[in-house]
């Protein structure tokens, strides 16, 4: 298949597929409440003790307070992604809080959250 | 010389059309079987690893081509039984290099991106490591070459076996009949393979013909008791194409730069297995099922 077709066909079915996708409506966040935060960090953390949970405003992230840290629960698309938190560096905005990470592949996490309190929750 | 088709070129409308099916089924069933931002990373993936692979497709071909000439033991000629032969062991050459890449950290770090997506559907086949070529796995392929199969018909056959390895990334198909499912990979095998369900890590590596798992002691029975959650044991938080493709690779380096190691502590994080460490902070494979089997029993 010359170029000049197999390059605007791959273009083409490609944004396709996404348009479908997108029709199909499946383009919206995973949401979460305190014990669905609880039992997705309990799959990737069976040995886990949770203390406390904190959800978000908008139910995209979850903050789990455990006997030896923290935790964090938070939406990637329509999923959820679990985090173990070691020395996250916390800042805030308007809007909430940001939890950084050295972690490379998850960079930041925003919580819809008062900053205010939850900055002393976290005892940051 | 028979004149070969490119079999994965001629396989892309029926992948384009076979994803369209897949969504439209999904949607019918009321199953999100798709993600919009996950799709579109699958398939950025697809398109990066199309254009490194014609990049640097010449110089391997280049290689095999090269080795089958000079030192090739024997003349297969074009014939079926020939064709077949290659395909047979270019499957088993397969099953060995995904198991490598399961198991050391080296291989693991451009492979990780096609396990990345916490959805499996179509597109999460194509969701290849434009990095793959870094870690020059063509190499796998010398022993065909020294065998004496043209590149020509390894390039054919692998086509082929690619081709085959898309129609196992699916939910849509259940169980098939006994003897299917006995000696071909079937999606059930191959989810099976995509989950991060600690009994069902490192498992079911073969493409083509699930036999080389059963041979080997890789095979592992998908359970309707412990439904497969796909991705990875520590998903990623992010859809960042470059993310998605060097995540591994910084964290690699980054282990390797820590200060104080010694060489050979240096070398266990670039080759060792994935998540092995050099203070045991880190869980391997092994040392998760430990955890997970000690978790159930504490109930």
């Amino acid at each position: 298949m010359p170029p000049s077709v197999l390059i605007p066909s791959i273009v083409i079915g490609f944004v396709l597929v996404a348009l479908s996708t997108w029709w199909a409506g499946w383009a919206r966040a995973a949401t979460v409440d305190a014990s669905g935060a609880r039992e997705r960090f309990a799959i990737d953390h069976p040995e886990a003790s949770v203390r406390e949970v904190g959800v978000s405003a908008d139910g995209r992230a979850a903050l789990l307070w455990l006997d030896d840290g923290c935790g964090l629960v938070f939406a990637v698309g329509d999923k959820l992604a679990t985090r173990k938190l070691r020395r996250p560096r916390v800042t805030t905005d308007a809007a909430g809080l940001w939890i950084e990470s050295p972690d490379f592949a998850t960079p930041r996490v925003h919580l819809a959250v008062d900053p205010t309190v939850w900055m002393e929750r976290l005892g940051a | 010389m028979p004149d070969l088709p490119d079999i994965v070129q001629l396989a892309i409308p029926v992948y384009l059309a076979a994803m369209l099916a897949e969504i439209a089924i999904g949607r019918l069933r009321g199953t999100a079987t798709y993600e919009l931002r996950d799709t579109l990373t699958s398939l950025l993936m697809a398109v990066l690893f199309l254009a490194v692979s014609l990049g640097l497709a010449f110089f391997g071909i280049g290689v095999l081509r090269a080795i089958q000439q000079r030192w090739g033991l024997v003349d297969w000629g074009w014939s079926v039984p020939a064709f077949a032969l290659c395909f047979v062991l270019d499957d088993l050459r397969k099953y060995w290099l995904h198991r490598v890449q399961h198991r050391c950290r080296w291989f693991w770090a451009a492979h990780v991106t096609h396990h990345s997506s916490q959805h499996y559907n179509f597109s999460t086949a194509l969701r290849n490591p434009p990095t793959l070529l870094l870690t020059q796995i063509f190499v796998f392929r010398i022993p065909l070459a020294l065998l004496g199969f043209p590149w020509e018909m390894i390039a054919f056959v692998a086509g082929l076996n690619s081709v085959y390895q898309f129609f196992t990334h699916t939910e849509l198909v259940g169980r098939l009949p006994a003897p299917i499912e006995l000696v071909l990979t079937t999606p059930s095998h191959h989810r099976v393979h995509h989950a991060t369900n600690p009994r069902y890590l490192d498992a079911n590596y073969a493409p083509v013909f699930i036999v080389w798992d059963r041979l080997f002691g890789t095979f592992v029975e998908e359970s309707p008791e412990d439904p497969v959650r796909y991705g990875l044991v520590k998903n990623l938080g992010t859809f960042d194409p470059v993310r998605v493709t060097v995540h591994e690779w910084v964290a690699m380096i980054r282990d390797v730069l820590q200060p104080a190691l010694t060489p050979a502590q240096r070398l266990g994080y670039l080759f060792g297995p994935p998540g092995w460490s050099h203070d045991g902070s880190r869980e391997t494979t092994e040392m998760l099922r430990e955890r997970f089997r000690n978790a159930a029993r504490r109930g």
